[in-house]
Order: C-alpha cells, then sequence, then structure tokens
C-alpha cells in the first residue's frame, strides 16, 4: 500500500502547485471581492469549502487520468503489489490528500482572515471582521464540510475509475452526477408533494449529521472498488 | 537450472479470439523469443504471466511456486513494454522514491549508473524524452532493482537500428549472470537471431514452434528447388525429416520454384547436391511454418 501511497503522491506532484495556486487565487479573489459581515462569515466559508472541495478532487481525478493515459496504470501493476494494495493505496491517498487540505485550509482562511481583521481597522468598507471563536469554528465546519463532500465525490469517481480507468470513466462520472441531481430534485418533490412536508427544511434539522455521509459513501465504496478491480483487464 | 517463469495449458477467450492452451517455461539461464503475427495472443500470454488478465484456464509458476495474487513473486521480475509507460510528467530522478518504495532490492546506484551510461538526464521529466530514451529509461527502470527475470514485450520497437542495437547489448550484459532469464516478445526477428535461446512461434492462439534457436538459424535451411527437383524431395519427404521435431516439410511455391523449409540444411545436401540450399532466418522459418503448404 506504500508504494501506491508513494505513486500517488509522486503522480501528483507536478500538479500540485498549479491546483493550489488557482484554487487558491479563486479563493483569495472571493473573499477580497465580499464585504464581510462577522455574524456569517459567507465569503470565508465558501472560500474554505472551495479550496477543500477543488484541490483533493481535482487532484485525484488528475492522477486517474494520468495513469490512465500514460499506460502507467498497467506498469504499475506489473510492481510487487497486489490488487487489493492498489486500491486501498488508491483510498488512503483521497483521505490524506482531502484531510490535509483541510488542515492547510483552516490554516490559510484563519490567517487571510487576520490580514483582512487588521486591513478592515485601515479601510472600513471592507466589512466586519472579528476572529472570534465562533469565526474560527464557522471556518472549521465549512472545511469540514467541503472535505465531507470531496469524499462523497471521491466515493462516486474511485470505482468507477478502478473498473474503467478514468478516459472511460468520465463520462460515467458526468452521468453518475446528472442522474444524482434529477433523481434527487424528483425525489424531493415526491416527497414534498406526498408527505407534506419541506425536504429542505427536514435537511436543515440533519445538516450536522448529512456530512458525515459523505465519509459513509467514501467508506462504502471501498468494498465495491475492491470488487471490480480484482477482475479488470489491464 | 531454475523455471524462472512457467505458464501450462494457459487459455483465454475473448470474442474471435482464443489463446488456446499454450504452454512456455523460461529456464534460468535462457532468452526465450516470443513470436508471432500481430494479433497472434503474445501480449495477452505476457500481460496473463503477469497477471494484468487473468486466464480462463492453465497455472502460472513463478521461481517454482504458484504465481500468487500478493504479486510478491514480482520483486524478482523487470517489465518493459512496446512503449515508455513511466507516467509522462515525473521528473526521471523521482523515479527512484517509486523504485525504491516497490522493491526490497531497489539500487539507487544502479538506476544511476544506468541513467548516465544510457545518456539519459536525471533532470528532465519523462515526457521530454525521445522514444528510445524512453525505452531505456523503461529498461533502467526494471533493471535497477537486479530481478531475475525479464519480462519484454516489443522493447525494440519502433527505435533505431543505433538504439536497438543499445538495447540488445543491455540485455547481453544482463545475461551474463547464468541466474538470469529474459521472455521478450518482438516483431523484429534479427534481434531474437543476435540475443535469444529458444524461439517460441504463436500463430492465432497457438503454439506452431517452440525450438532452439540454433536449429533454426544454424541446422535449418530453405532449399531452393527447381519444380524437378521438388518432385525428388516429395518422395523423399520421410528421410528428409528424420529426427525433426517439424511434422511435414513445409514449402512455398513461387512462379518457377518451390522454396522448401528443411530441417537439416546439412543433411539436405548431402542427399540433394545440385539443390542450392541458404541457411534459414527465423522470418523465413517462421513464414514457412505459418504461410507454407505442407507435404
Amino acid at each position: 500500500m506504500k508504494t501506491m501511497i508513494i505513486s500517488d503522491i509522486a503522480l501528483m506532484k507536478p500538479q500540485l502547485r498549479s491546483s493550489i495556486l488557482i484554487y487558491l487565487l479563486v479563493a483569495l479573489f472571493m473573499i477580497a471581492i465580499t464585504r464581510n459581515n462577522s455574524a456569517d462569515d459567507m465569503a470565508f466559508r465558501i472560500a474554505a469549502t472551495i479550496l477543500t472541495v477543488m484541490i483533493p478532487y481535482t487532484l485525484m481525478y488528475t492522477i486517474a487520468d494520468i495513469e490512465d493515459k500514460s499506460g502507467w496504470s498497467q506498469l504499475r501493476a506489473t510492481l510487487p503489489i497486489s490488487r487489493k494494495e492498489t486500491v486501498l493505496g488508491r483510498y488512503a491517498t483521497a483521505a490524506l490528500v482531502s484531510f490535509a487540505t483541510m488542515i492547510g485550509t483552516i490554516v490559510v482562511i484563519t490567517v487571510c482572515y487576520l490580514i483582512m481583521q487588521g486591513l478592515s481597522g485601515i479601510f472600513t468598507s471592507l466589512g466586519q471582521y472579528r476572529l472570534s471563536g465562533e469565526a474560527f469554528g464557522r471556518i472549521v465546519t465549512s472545511s469540514f464540510c467541503g472535505t465531507c463532500v470531496t469524499l462523497f465525490l471521491c466515493g462516486i469517481m474511485l470505482p468507477l475509475a478502478m473498473k474503467f480507468g478514468m478516459t472511460k470513466a468520465a463520462r460515467y462520472i458526468t452521468l453518475a452526477f446528472i442522474l444524482f441531481i434529477i433523481l434527487g430534485t424528483m425525489l424531493v418533490s415526491f416527497i414534498q408533494s406526498h408527505f407534506g412536508f419541506r425536504l429542505v427544511t427536514a435537511l436543515d434539522s440533519l445538516s450536522s449529521v448529512i456530512p458525515f455521509a459523505g465519509i459513509l459513501v467514501f467508506l462504502a465504496s471501498i468494498p465495491l472498488s475492491l470488487y471490480l478491480y480484482r477482475t479488470r483487464e489491464l | 537450472m531454475t523455471s524462472l517463469i512457467k505458464g501450462t495449458g494457459l487459455v483465454k477467450r475473448y470474442e474471435g479470439f482464443c489463446l488456446d492452451h499454450v504452454d512456455l517455461e523460461v529456464p534460468s539461464g535462457y532468452v526465450v523469443g516470443y513470436i508471432g503475427s500481430n494479433g497472434s495472443g503474445k501480449t495477452t500470454t505476457l500481460k496473463g504471466l503477469l497477471g494484468l488478465v487473468s486466464f480462463d484456464e492453465g497455472s502460472v509458476e513463478a521461481f517454482d511456486k504458484p504465481a500468487g495474487e500478493d504479486g510478491l513473486w514480482r520483486q524478482n521480475v523487470g517489465v518493459v513494454f512496446d512503449a515508455c509507460q513511466l507516467p509522462k510528467e515525473m521528473e526521471i530522478t523521482d523515479l527512484k522514491i517509486l523504485g525504491k518504495a516497490a522493491y526490497h532490492s531497489w539500487d539507487d546506484n544502479a538506476y544511476t549508473a544506468y541513467l548516465k551510461s544510457f545518456g539519459i538526464p536525471s533532470d528532465k521529466t519523462v515526457e521530454t524524452l525521445s522514444r528510445g530514451m524512453g525505452m531505456k529509461l523503461s529498461l533502467a527502470f526494471a533493471l535497477a532493482h537486479t530481478p531475475q527475470l525479464l519480462i519484454l514485450d516489443e522493447p525494440t520497437a519502433g527505435l533505431d537500428p543505433i538504439a536497438r542495437q543499445e538495447v540488445l547489448d543491455i540485455l547481453r550484459d544482463y545475461m551474463t549472470d547464468e541466474s538470469r532469464g529474459i521472455l521478450i516478445s518482438s516483431h523484429i526477428t534479427s534481434d531474437l537471431e543476435a540475443i535469444a535461446d529458444t524461439i517460441i512461434c504463436l500463430d492465432e492462439g497457438k503454439v506452431v514452434f517452440n525450438i532452439p534457436k540454433d536449429d533454426i538459424c544454424l541446422k535449418a535451411g530453405i532449399a531452393r528447388c527447381h519444380k524437378d527437383e521438388f518432385e525428388a524431395v516429395v518422395q523423399n519427404t520421410a528421410s528428409i525429416q528424420a529426427g525433426s521435431t517439424q511434422s511435414g516439410l513445409c514449402y512455398i511455391r513461387h512462379a518457377y520454384s518451390v522454396d522448401v523449409l528443411v530441417p537439416d540444411r546439412f543433411a539436405f545436401t548431402r542427399a540433394f547436391p545440385e539443390v542450392t540450399v541458404d541457411a534459414a532466418s527465423i522470418d523465413a522459418y517462421m513464414l514457412h511454418m505459418l504461410k507454407g503448404e505442407s507435404l
């Protein structure tokens, strides 16, 4: 499994700088142009979510794509690692990158908050900033939720990539997300019209539990990936 | 003599193709050349031996033990495919980290030495290398853990003659240790004439012949017969074939002559001194065996 994680990180290395830079710029731009309200710190929460979702997901997607196109997935299978280790290593990388990004995001967004707090003393038009315990909590929560979303996305992507390789899987992943949105919308309408309560309200009350669903989907997809990759012809 | 890898009764069925009970073995000290036309099943066999595809029937033993799914036996195997399949954007020096993580016996110094001797710059990415350099890099990666067995799928395809010669020299050096072996598939039979000890030919998923290379290059011949000479050869088929494992004499008709593949060109010359006999090449041998008619 160690070999697989090292292989993934080595594949990621050339993409790391550009991915971090792009999404960091997007996040900073969002923070810079939004007048903040210290009651909700919306821009910081959105920025944290962007970083924790986009960086790890893009990296995981890219390495699956690179290994497929370069033929590395085939050559890697001739190394002394089992198929089980390959799958578990890929999941370990996804978890590692997601949680490392979460920690990095919390640090970066907190630093940004402090900088903006300092600047708001000079430029009052920037809005209200006060890094209280609550504000820090909101940054942590948003980062954690973003990480859970990433794990959910990886939970959908990885089994498909394991079965078909990324070139083919890209189509199925798009299809899976379109179906998820369409069926999800239909389900919400159905529940609202037949059972007479607002699902969105119900989901709001479950909001502290829902992020963990991402982790559950991620964990549940591991045996599926193991099964699908075991029989894949490389 | 240890068996480095041995496939017995290997069967793989695809729609429109069947690898049909193929047996092959690479003993230590041997270079086994695996030849055949496109789509004959060579790559499928190699992939199956390595566990990249699963056989429907048959068994694979590596180093005299069943080749387990854990892949640990591959600690002792180096693999090169027909193109450089190392990640394109990876720096050449980073491959060391990968090799070290994958192989217990990975030798950083050997890897660096190979890079140096192949003239590969270590500070570049894989994608900046030419095809020839890419193949040499693949070989350096495959050799740096000093494997006992090399499995090569057309490693010289698309290389210029100089690069091909360099690759062959590397393989010759590798084989100076007799505990090692190579299984190499190639369309470039002149490469196999230079390094192989045994030739296995596959056609439409079946082994057509599996013989020592010297039986082809040093012993067999192509008799250039006129039609009347061919009639005489036909009359003596049994004596020409005596002591040969080849089933039936294979021949190819031309407008004014018939080329006959004879298993022993020296014996044939003694029997038919008036007939010209050329030494057989692997190409000619394969062509007669696959496309010739049989007596």
